[in-house]
């Protein structure tokens, strides 16, 4: 018996709309956009949470500035997520200490489950998930046990990212992607993109500087970039 | 308290079975704690009695086992048990939020590989029910 699975359900009921940041291949920025997303979501008063769901290499709390070993959630008959920025912020990291977390399918499965039964989200309007590269384990896990998630997909121009792009259009989570973010934009590839099916959401530019804002979020939600990502999150809002 | 989400799991997905056979009353549960999670037993005890109480559900006799960790290299195949590991404070407290962290600081004392399995005494689940 697996039972895990109701209470998945009753823990997420409080939340109104769940988002995961998925894309086909690694270091398109997926971890940023999402961070950068639920706070950009929370200040404009939309309460937001972040879960990151890169179990072997989970780099939110990098974004977010967050000392894993010395903040915890509170554990109050289940766990209640760190508040970073007003974000409700979840992570295995907080219990890895930020080593690498080397695991098989089944067991991550069981930390999928694991960590959504166990904690305990606010009222939230939007949670933002950040996922690991690929369509693997963790994406569908969320496709198949979260059914109200919605996707976004981010992408940058390159040839062989757009091709994975291309692929997921082929999959059966497409009808749930709200639509497309393509970051370290350097050419325009919209069109394209358009043509695969997906409403494009934002080309985001390449900055050279974005780096030195990673850890400081009171600077980064001041850079064009907090802009750019701000767009995206008003399009899906309204 | 992380025993009464335990708990709250384990009540939760005993309540759907129970509607599907339109049953209110168990007459026996077995539940296994898993050392690795090492859930406080008499506290998960407490969280099941009252959760089932709240939810109008008799359980006549409920049974709490432990079961011990034994962790498996993939690469060496070589067996251990966890209560052969002397794991730091602060790990301990973290699988006992989520078991399989313990792939964050075991290596097989064999081999040193991180390719371990978790053979048995991972978490806590239901063993057997009878209404």
């Amino acid at each position: 018996m697996d039972l895990k699975n109701p209470v998945i359900l009753k823990r997420l009921e409080n939340i109104e709309r769940i988002i995961a940041i998925i894309s086909g291949k690694g270091g398109v920025g997926k971890t940023l956009i999402a961070s950068t997303m639920a706070l950009t979501a929370t200040r404009i008063g939309f309460p937001s949470g972040l879960l990151d769901m890169d179990f072997a290499n989970s780099s939110c709390h990098l974004v977010l500035g967050v000392d894993v070993l010395k903040e915890k959630p509170i554990e109050n008959m289940g766990i209640v997520p760190v508040k970073v920025h007003g974000v409700e912020f979840m992570s295995i990291a907080f219990y890895t200490h930020g080593e690498a977390l080397p695991l098989r399918g089944v067991e991550v499965d069981n930390v999928f489950k694991e960590l959504l039964m166990i904690t305990k989200w606010g009222g939230l309007k939007m949670l933002i998930i950040d996922t690991p590269p690929g369509f693997g384990d963790v994406t569908l896990n969320i496709a198949t046990y979260l059914p109200k998630v919605e996707f976004i997909a981010v992408t940058t121009p390159n040839l062989l990212s757009l091709e994975s792009l291309k692929r997921l259009a082929r999959t059966y989570v497409k009808e749930r992607i709200l639509g497309v973010v393509v970051n370290m934009s350097h050419k325009s590839v919209g069109p394209s993109i358009e043509k695969m099916g997906f409403k494009v959401l934002a080309e985001i530019p390449h900055y050279n500087d974005l780096e030195e804002y990673i850890g400081d979020m009171d600077k980064l939600m001041k850079t064009e970039f907090a802009e750019k990502v701000k767009e995206v999150v008003l399009k899906i809002l309204g | 308290m992380h025993e009464w989400a335990l708990a709250e799991a384990i009540v939760e997905a005993t309540c759907d079975l129970l509607s599907e056979r339109k049953a209110r009353k168990i007459s026996s549960l077995k539940v296994v704690i898993g050392s690795l999670q090492s859930a406080d037993r008499e506290i998960l005890r407490f969280a099941l009695s009252e959760l089932f109480k709240s939810k109008g559900v008799k359980v006549e006799k409920l049974r709490l086992d432990e079961e011990e960790a034994l962790l498996k290299c993939r690469s060496c195949l070589k067996v251990w048990r966890l209560a052969d590991l002397n794991l730091p404070d602060d790990v301990r407290e973290a699988t006992h939020f989520i078991p399989e962290v313990i792939h964050s600081y075991v290596k097989c004392p064999n081999c040193k590989s991180q390719d371990l399995e978790i053979v048995s005494g991972r978490g806590v689940y239901i063993a057997s029910m009878e209404l």
